[in-house]
């Protein structure tokens, strides 16, 4: 079964009006009816507990391989002392927000996919709808509400992470000056790139929520469905956030 | 003992010598014959053309990031010669394989655990091992062997398309000029990057391939759990690919320079 590429991109045209069309409906349900703050809570802690050891995990990683190229590509013409400046900059600007938003995506935005597409192959949402539950109000908006105020927090501890195992690294495997380190990220970095870095955060937040729960609500029924679900919110997500990502660094640092 | 199983780190331990154990027997049944050659081509095909269209985005894209936020280095230096050749450099030995391979593990890793999960499920895999056809055999290993051959061949896509997002940015947009950029593209590129590179993605396409399957063929539950599978896949694909890097970066740059 292969259709004309016509079809196919009108197909992928009018999936985008929908998803649109989807997310508007969450933001309007929260303008006429305030979300549930017990319910809220409850999807920050999920959210933040699920993805703060991975993202912590990943961060040091990072970091700590950003300070090891950088060394090595400075060292040529004699920069290495810079490579402080480099990995703050990176690391708060680009890598914290990326890793924040990818991790988010793979983590709590696969599972919110799965629950929801579970609940909809059960027949559970249609279950809420005929209690005269709106399935927006209860399923989607509070975890819109909680990634978008989870992320923020995610990113200070994703770039103080990654700039700590950057310092590590540094010192004491490539032989840098600790306090030469110290002193050209706290030079170099400023508030406003914090600021950028956690509305990019915020950014990649609430496309992630969106895209997820999109996904999740209209998947195909039985287990194969569930996993193209996942699949599609994992690759959807992460392209979104990188080619954003550059138009939102020009924007904002360019 | 049965108390030191049930903790948290008991489980870990046990999970990870399942997964030795599984890797150690794919191994074994990889290089022993019968070998199903037309499953391992169509899973070469799937993995391939789901990850191309992800993966020359999401590289074109970083290309052109990397560009811009080197450019506004290279000027406090004054050294903008020198852009193109860094650019190639840290395209080839670290972006272009973990970040392909990322959304390798995203795109076809996802795929490959849903797929053996539902087969799971469905009582597809007991009906292969009742008509004995070994289905670690029929359905693991060729995807497995796949992943492993395709991750090199989408990383080196992914670096031309890394470079050539450079040089949009760099040339088209920030108006460096177009004979230095080309001139200089290669000149740190030498044969221990490009293996460096080529050695990292084979073993990212290992790491993805293992976990995939390893998630996949043990789904216990229905969609609920295929869904689990897929999540897990992507976050410890991830995971992994992070900390061998590390490694491999560490090691390659302290062997060969």
């Amino acid at each position: 079964m292969s259709l004309s590429p016509v079809l196919r991109f009108l197909n992928v045209v009018a999936a985008i009006g929908r998803w649109v069309r989807f997310s508007l409906t969450i933001v309007a349900t929260g303008f006429s009816r305030l979300p549930d703050p017990r319910l809220v809570l409850q999807q920050m802690i999920k959210i933040g507990l699920e993805s703060f050891p991975v993202i912590m995990a990943i961060c040091a990683f990072v970091g700590s391989n950003v300070v090891l190229v950088g060394f090595f590509v400075f060292k040529r013409f004699g920069g290495q002392d810079m490579v402080g400046a480099y990995s703050g900059l990176m690391c708060l600007r680009e890598f914290a927000p990326i890793i924040v938003g990818a991790m988010m995506a793979a983590k709590p935005g696969t599972d919110m996919t799965a629950t929801i597409a579970t609940m909809r192959i059960k027949e559970q949402i249609d279950a809420l709808e005929v209690m005269a539950v709106n399935p927006f109000w209860y399923l989607m908006l509070p975890r819109f509400v909680a990634f978008v105020l989870v992320a923020p927090a995610l990113i200070v501890f994703a770039a103080v992470t990654a700039i700590v195992s950057g310092y590590l690294v540094a010192v004491f495997q490539l032989g840098v000056n600790g306090g030469t380190f110290v002193a050209d990220v706290t030079r170099y970095l400023e508030y406003s790139d914090l600021l950028a870095a956690m509305v990019k955060g915020c950014t990649f937040a609430i496309l992630t929520c969106l895209v997820a729960c999109f996904f999740g609500y209209h998947s195909a029924p039985g287990p194969s469905g569930v996993s193209q679900a996942i699949n599609r919110t994992v690759v959807v997500i992460a392209t979104l956030i990188v080619v954003i990502n550059y138009f939102m660094s020009e924007v904002l640092f360019g | 003992m049965t108390a030191f199983a049930q903790s948290t780190p008991g489980k870990f331990l046990t999970a990870l010598g399942q997964f030795t154990r599984f890797a150690g027997e794919l191994s074994v049944l990889a290089v022993r014959p019968p070998y199903y050659l037309p499953q391992a081509r169509d899973a070469f095909q799937a993995v391939a053309f789901q990850c191309l269209v992800p993966v020359l985005s999401i590289m074109t894209a970083v290309g052109m990031i990397s560009a811009l936020q080197g450019l506004s280095v290279m000027r406090i230096f004054g050294a903008e010669h020198v852009l193109s050749s860094l650019l190639a450099e840290s395209i080839l030995r670290e972006l272009a394989p973990t970040l392909s391979c990322i959304m390798i593990a995203a795109q076809a890793g996802t795929a490959i655990a849903g797929e053996i999960g539902t087969m799971r499920v469905k009582e597809e895999i007991d009906a292969l091992s009742v008509m004995a056809v070994p289905p670690k055999k029929f359905v693991v290993v060729p995807r497995l062997v796949a992943l492993v051959l395709a991750c090199p061949a989408i990383a080196l896509f992914g670096s031309v398309a890394g470079m050539l997002g450079g040089f949009l940015v760099a040339v088209l947009l920030k108006g460096v000029t177009r004979g230095v950029f080309v001139a200089n593209l290669l000149d740190f590129v030498r044969m221990s990057v490009l293996m460096g590179g080529i050695v990292k993605s084979v073993v990212f396409g290992l790491l993805i391939g293992l976990i995939a399957t390893f998630y996949g063929y043990h789904v216990t539950g229905g969609a609920q759990g295929v869904g689990q599978a897929a999540n897990r896949t992507v976050v410890h694909s991830i995971l992994a690919i992070a900390i061998f890097n590390y490694f491999i970066t560490s090691l390659w740059v302290r062997i060969f320079g």
